[in-house]
């Protein structure tokens, strides 16, 4: 691309120029040479007194793009004392992609196949000038900025562009910032004009929109525009052009212009949305916020019983209508009534004004219907800040002869389900009434209780700490139970600590069973039956408890015979291993183990 | 310590607390988008709007109902039938969404069955109840003891307390055994699925599943899970083809 460009500007300059040369001079230059970025330069090729065919290639610079090709041409012609001087000059047009200082390096050219210098030449570049800043505003204008849930406020956004320049939208158009609303399509042409502001001749685009608030609370508002603008270079020329797109702002200028994007913002306007009051609701409400009036219509007012009858509702107004549902009808005795169909005619591009139809398909059941039913409506009217009634009469119809017996409908139920199942598993036609059964259950309006994925609470961190929590409470309530025992109840401190003796003193013995040391064995066994019988004994050491104290306090407890004998014998035998020095031979230990570990057992349960 | 004054920790508090009010509220506003594109039969943008909240982890029987019956306005019968699935797992007495179940069924051409004595004990607490009661029992049952065994309670009180708690316990705990099959449920989500003899797309399909047809998964290799049938039919299908009731 690079070489047909070089190409096609010595093919341009070979063919174009021809220059008489009369000692030729040959400088360059920017013109301007500074600029601030966003703006153009042109890099100047000056030839003084000659001519002829001309060829070189301008050296790249990086960070600034100048157009080799279709380079502008002036000749300038001056006499001084007598002296004239021709000046020709070629003009190519330079952009600069950042701001700094960019320099075109001294290079060769040839003319009429002699070879020349052209110096080198700097073009500097300033940082973007705040006088952009003012060239295009975006504004919002909302009717008022306190209003309701539900309640539809017409907004209009206002983009104001200098004058004197033209640009074209850029990126989707007009983005709303604020994710409390729903708003209106935007819609696809805008409204042109032009209005004085600061003093100064804007030209405007407007887009009427209308905004729904979904949730209370304060919330801001803003919009964004990416815009791509046009401005004229001083000496360009202006033409319009003829080719502007669907997107073209005011048209757009071809020649000599300076392009520049800018991204546009509007000032956040922050709403203040009110929830609508619980109290007077009354029951014919589905959402409507405006003012609103309302009319009742019927297709035919003479019918046979079973026939169908449209009763049309229209409500009229200003205000949310893309949110107004349509009012149920009660199932009666008189009437089947099927979910209306719902359509709305706009009479103004925002949807704010215009009318709603609900159309109801109504089947009298009986001769003895006289007006169709009364359907309850009403509305909140946010400038008397009250719920309004429009319940629309009743229209007198006359319903003669049955036509067919009416059955009364069945509701949908699991059991109404099942019970056509096995109606059709059966082979029994399904009767057509019940075709309404295809209908689902509608949406719910409640998002409930949100938790985070669908699975077994033993998966769920949650559910371990609540379980350990559990643990923890237990394990405190039961130290702290257990420590107010042993403070406020000393028989209670007594059998604790008893009974951990006992435990550490049976580990004895059966230690000292296995390493056949009778000696310690019966003292242990002793110990044992002490401790076991020492709550009973408050204040004296369960040590010094003797066998026949031991078996008087139990005797009352009716310990068995068996017991009693092993308990005389356990302490018998210990003494007399204890005074004999531990010369008393003892066999079979095990014997003497199972018999004191029955003992105790039999204490604990007396106990 | 972290926090070495109070105002800094209430600070982290409210600043976590606002965190977290700010994320519900966005659930909310998603779910409310849902509700109007779907009452404006824009379906596409409703299914979008539900979506993003499931795929911040968050889940309700009413959002995967709403779901279901959008899918099932565009005739994607095993979508819907799955989430009225999972909006079950949530809340089994959904009874809206029991109803709907069955008729995602029956529009995808399924026959319906009524629920066994078995499910519908199952069935009659989500899960999680299941769970809490569980756990209530038994710990009610572990304070039960640490008073009689410091204090001395009635014995009629005992008998009073005592086999109500350990009923529930054993109810709670069948209910979570029989449920554990429950956990491995799915559902084809399009018509045509195919159960393969091995792992792979060329292989051999052995059945093709209706869209809503329940499977259980018993093994996952790469992008594809072993399913098996009611009538005990095992094959391989294309895991996009499945999904899962529960995660």
């Amino acid at each position: 691309m690079k070489t047909f460009q070089h190409l096609s500007f010595t093919l341009t300059l070979s063919i174009l120029f021809s220059v008489c040369l009369q000692a030729l001079e040959v400088s360059s230059e920017f013109s301007p040479p500074s600029i601030s970025l966003g703006s153009r330069s042109q890099y100047k090729l000056i030839l003084r007194d000659g001519n002829g065919n001309i060829r070189g290639e301008i050296p790249r610079v990086n960070g600034l793009e100048i157009e080799n090709s279709n380079p502008s041409t002036s000749n300038r012609v001056t006499i001084v004392n007598g002296k004239q001087t021709i000046e020709k000059s070629y003009g190519f047009a330079a952009t600069p992609r950042k701001e700094g200082s960019y320099t075109v390096p001294s290079w060769r050219i040839f003319i009429d196949d002699k070879e020349y210098t052209v110096p080198s030449a700097t073009l500097e570049v300033a940082p973007q000038s705040e006088e952009w800043n003012n060239t295009a505003f975006l504004k919002v204008i909302p009717e008022k900025t306190k209003f309701y849930v539900g309640e539809t406020l017409p907004v209009l956004v206002k983009l104001l562009l200098r004058g004197d320049i033209s640009g074209s939208i850029a990126g989707n158009g007009i983005q709303l910032n604020g994710d409390a609303f729903s708003q209106s399509e935007i819609p696809g042409e805008f409204q042109q004009g032009q209005e004085i502001f600061k003093n100064r001749t804007y030209k405007t685009a407007k887009w009427p929109l209308t905004l729904t608030p979904l949730k209370p609370g304060k919330h801001e508002v803003s919009y964004n525009l990416e815009m791509v603008i046009q401005i004229p270079d001083e000496r360009g020329s202006r033409r319009r052009d003829p080719f502007g797109g669907m997107n073209s702002l005011f048209g757009s200028m071809f020649n000599q212009t300076t392009s520049k994007e800018l991204s546009l913002k509007s000032e956040p306007i922050i709403f203040e949305v009110l929830e609508i009051p619980s109290e007077g609701r009354t029951p014919g409400f589905t959402g409507a916020v405006g003012q609103f009036m309302s009319s009742a219509s019927v297709d035919i007012n003479k019918i046979k019983t079973g026939e169908p009858i449209t009763l049309t509702i229209e409500m009229t107004g200003e205000g949310n209508f893309n949110r107004i549902m349509a009012p149920e009808i009660m199932e009666s005795d008189d009437f089947k009534a099927y979910p209306p169909k719902t359509s709305f005619t706009q009479t103004h591009e925002t949807g704010l004004h215009g009318t709603k139809r609900f159309e109801y398909i109504l089947i009298p059941k009986n001769e003895n219907v006289k007006e169709t039913p009364m359907i309850p409506l009403s509305y909140f009217d946010p400038i008397q800040e009250s719920f309004q009634e429009i319940t629309p009469p009743a229209i007198p119809i006359q319903v003669t002869g049955d036509k067919r017996l009416f059955k009364k409908p069945k509701t949908q139920t699991l059991d109404s389900i099942f019970e056509k199942e096995e109606q059709k598993s059966r082979g029994q036609e399904s009767n057509p009434e019940s075709q309404e059964l295809l209908s689902i259950y509608p949406i719910q309006q409640n998002l409930g209780n949100l938790q985070n994925g669908i699975q077994a609470p033993v998966y769920k961190s949650g559910f371990w700490f609540l379980q350990a929590l559990a643990f923890l409470s237990v394990l405190a309530i039961y130290a702290s139970i257990s420590q107010y025992c042993k403070k406020r109840h000393p028989e209670y401190a007594l059998t604790e600590k008893l009974a951990r003796k006992i435990k550490t003193t049976l580990q004895s013995l059966e230690k000292a069973k296995l390493e056949n040391r009778p000696g310690d064995f019966f003292s242990c066994a002793e110990k044992c039956i002490q401790y076991s019988a020492g709550h009973l004994f408050m204040n004296q050491e369960a040590e010094s408890l003797s066998a026949s104290f031991i078996l008087e306090k139990y005797e009352q407890m009716k310990i068995s015979d068996s017991s009693k004998s092993i308990i005389l014998k356990l302490f018998q035998t210990s003494q007399n291993i204890r005074f004999s020095g531990g010369i008393t031979k003892v066999n079979n230990l095990e014997i003497w183990y199972e018999d004191t570990l029955k003992v105790v057992k039999e204490m604990k349960k007396l106990k | 310590m972290i926090f070495k004054s109070k105002p800094l920790f209430a600070i982290f508090s409210l600043l976590l607390l606002s965190l977290k009010v700010w994320a519900e509220d966005l659930t909310e506003l998603l779910f409310l988008q849902g509700n109007e594109a779907f009452a404006k039969q824009d379906y596409p943008k409703a299914i979008q709007r539900y979506q993003q909240i499931i795929q911040q982890n968050e889940n309700s029987s009413s959002l995967h109902f709403n779901l279901g019956n959008t899918y099932f306005q565009v005739k994607q019968f095993g979508q819907a039938a799955l989430h009225y699935e999972k909006s079950l797992a949530i809340k089994p007495n959904n009874k809206d969404a029991k109803v709907n179940l069955l008729l995602a069924r029956k529009a995808a051409g399924l026959d319906i069955e009524k629920p066994t004595l078995k499910e519908n004990f199952i069935h009659a607490l989500s899960i999680s109840s299941w769970f809490f009661l569980v756990s209530l029992a038994f710990w009610a049952l572990l304070i039960v003891w640490i008073v009689h065994r410091f204090f001395t309670i009635r014995p009629i009180l005992l008998k009073i307390v005592t086999p109500p708690l350990f009923l529930t316990l054993f109810l709670a705990s069948a209910a979570i055994l029989l449920s554990h099959s429950q956990s491995t449920r799915a559902l084809a989500i399009i018509d045509e699925t195919a159960l393969r003899i091995a792992p792979a797309n060329s292989s051999e399909a052995t059945l093709y599943l209706s869209q809503a047809e329940e499977v259980s998964v018993l093994k996952t290799y790469e992008n594809f899970l072993l399913c098996e049938t009611k009538s005990g039919i095992r094959g391989w299908a294309n895991a996009q083809n499945i999904g899962k009731i529960w995660d």
